[in-house]
């Protein structure tokens, strides 16, 4: 853990310095999670991508303003967050939360198939239940759970307080458990 | 933790997510384009700092910024204006005989989308400072197009803040993260203006009386952002930590100080 950190601490040091390989090192270590929160927001996988793109370079402008030792990752998300805002695309156009197509998990083999179709179907469950809650509640549940978001990158990410972080989770998961009780 | 969120948790990680695969090289490719774009305008020197970098960029988007407002041919030297501008030269604020063509006090201009206090702090990264002794606000507006937030509040007509004619508002408080300070912060004056620029709370503080136009660079953006006077007053812009605020109505210095010296989270 130190060392991954000291190893970022050197990325961000040549990156200010307007080494561009370094920066791309950064960008690789970040993307997916950079991607997936722009998706959480924006819920288009082409939006998404422009946001970490542009957010990615806008960090890099901003290199010189970023405060030596803090952690990059939540400054990152913070921007790349909004950037995934100010593209937020039309309700009616959103993709849809989904599980992995063909999904093969190593364990799937060794359980039964009648276990396995209930696990499956409770997870879908669980997915529809999360889908028709509104966006607070999917976006503060999507960063904490989905993308194991601590609170300070779930509040960067979502441009909120960290405070306010637990309460809306709070009432979140209360909002999902009413759903999940209703269509039970 | 709890069952429901172990269970959310397993469901994250069989999710269809998009893994940003190839991002690396494409703002790779982008940064060396900025780079390369540097290289062209004849700036060698200046293209392995980040910040004269930065700085440079700045200037060419303030350039085309300038170009498009029909303001540079005001100007006796555009270059000299820019670097002006751009703190270069130890100065901010361009007198011009004449503001670009598009800069008129437009009621509710940019002002973003009605709201609420409580929801405007939801979308802001940073606290709001709000005038103490003072009726209202009557009207609070998020503009998510800056980012961080800008919070935009406005008062009604009271004593020594008199209504505008154009709005009926008494004063406007704006506020974003981002500096008002040499290098990321201009000012277009028209002759006949007053400016005066002086510290406040040790911070950076410039009071102008007169229609104006202004530029300014949210702490975390990379863009440059343009405005002006939307009440055809005076305004008073302080730094309060890490919070640029805007004051503007039609009254005078002691009463936009007084206001100021007032702001509390």
């Amino acid at each position: 853990m130190e060392a991954e950190r000291i190893a970022e601490e050197s990325l961000l040091a040549r990156a200010r310095e307007g080494d561009v390989r370094a920066y791309e090192e950064l960008v690789e270590r970040h993307q997916a999670v950079a991607v997936r929160v722009a998706w959480l927001v924006t819920r288009s996988t082409p939006d998404a991508e422009e946001a970490a793109q542009d957010g990615f370079v806008k960090a890099y402008r901003n290199l010189g303003r970023f405060r030596e030792g803090a952690p990059f990752r939540p400054w990152l998300l913070a921007i790349v967050g909004n950037e995934a805002r100010n593209r937020r695309v039309a309700a009616g156009r959103r993709e849809r939360l989904a599980l992995r197509a063909g999904e093969e998990r190593p364990d799937a083999v060794a359980r039964a198939a009648e276990a396995e179709a209930l696990a499956a179907g409770e997870r879908e469950e669980l997915l529809a239940a999360v889908g028709r809650l509104p966006e607070r509640d999917r976006l503060v549940i999507g960063a904490r759970f989905f993308l194991e978001l601590n609170e300070a990158e779930t509040a960067a990410a979502l441009g909120i307080r960290k405070g306010t972080v637990k309460s809306r989770l709070s009432r979140a998961l209360e909002r999902l458990r009413r759903e999940m009780e209703t269509d039970g | 933790m709890a069952e429901l969120e172990k269970r959310l948790v397993e469901l994250g990680g069989q999710l269809d997510l998009p893994a940003g695969r190839g991002l690396a090289e494409r703002v790779g490719a982008d940064l060396r384009a900025g780079v390369e774009r540097n290289r062209r305008i004849g700036t060698a020197s200046l293209r392995r700092r980040s910040m004269p970098r930065l700085r440079l960029v700045g200037l060419v988007l303030l350039a085309t910024l300038l170009l498009a407002a029909g303001a540079v041919a005001a100007v006796p030297s555009a270059r000299h204006a820019v670097l002006e501008f751009l703190g270069l030269r130890g100065e901010t604020i361009e007198r011009v005989p004449k503001l670009p063509e598009n800069v008129r006090a437009k009621p509710g201009w940019k002002l973003g989308r009605p709201t609420t206090l409580a929801a405007a702090r939801r979308g802001l990264v940073f606290d709001p400072l709000l005038p103490s002794g003072i009726e209202g606000p009557n009207g609070v507006f998020l503009d998510p197009s800056i980012l961080g937030g800008a919070l935009n509040l406005t008062y009604p007509p009271q004593p020594r803040l008199p209504r505008s004619r154009l709005t009926g508002v008494g004063l406007l408080v704006d506020e974003l993260e981002g500096q008002a300070a040499p290098g990321y912060y201009g000012k277009m004056v028209p002759p006949g203006a007053r400016i005066e620029r002086f510290r406040l709370g040790g911070q950076f503080a410039v009071w102008i009386e007169g229609l104006h136009a202004f530029f300014y660079k949210p702490h975390a953006d990379f863009t440059f952002h343009s405005d002006h006077s939307r009440l055809a007053a005076n305004a008073l812009v302080v730094q309060h930590g890490d919070v640029m605020v805007r004051l503007e109505g039609k009254f005078d210095k002691a009463t936009a100080l007084a206001i100021a010296r007032s702001l509390h989270g």
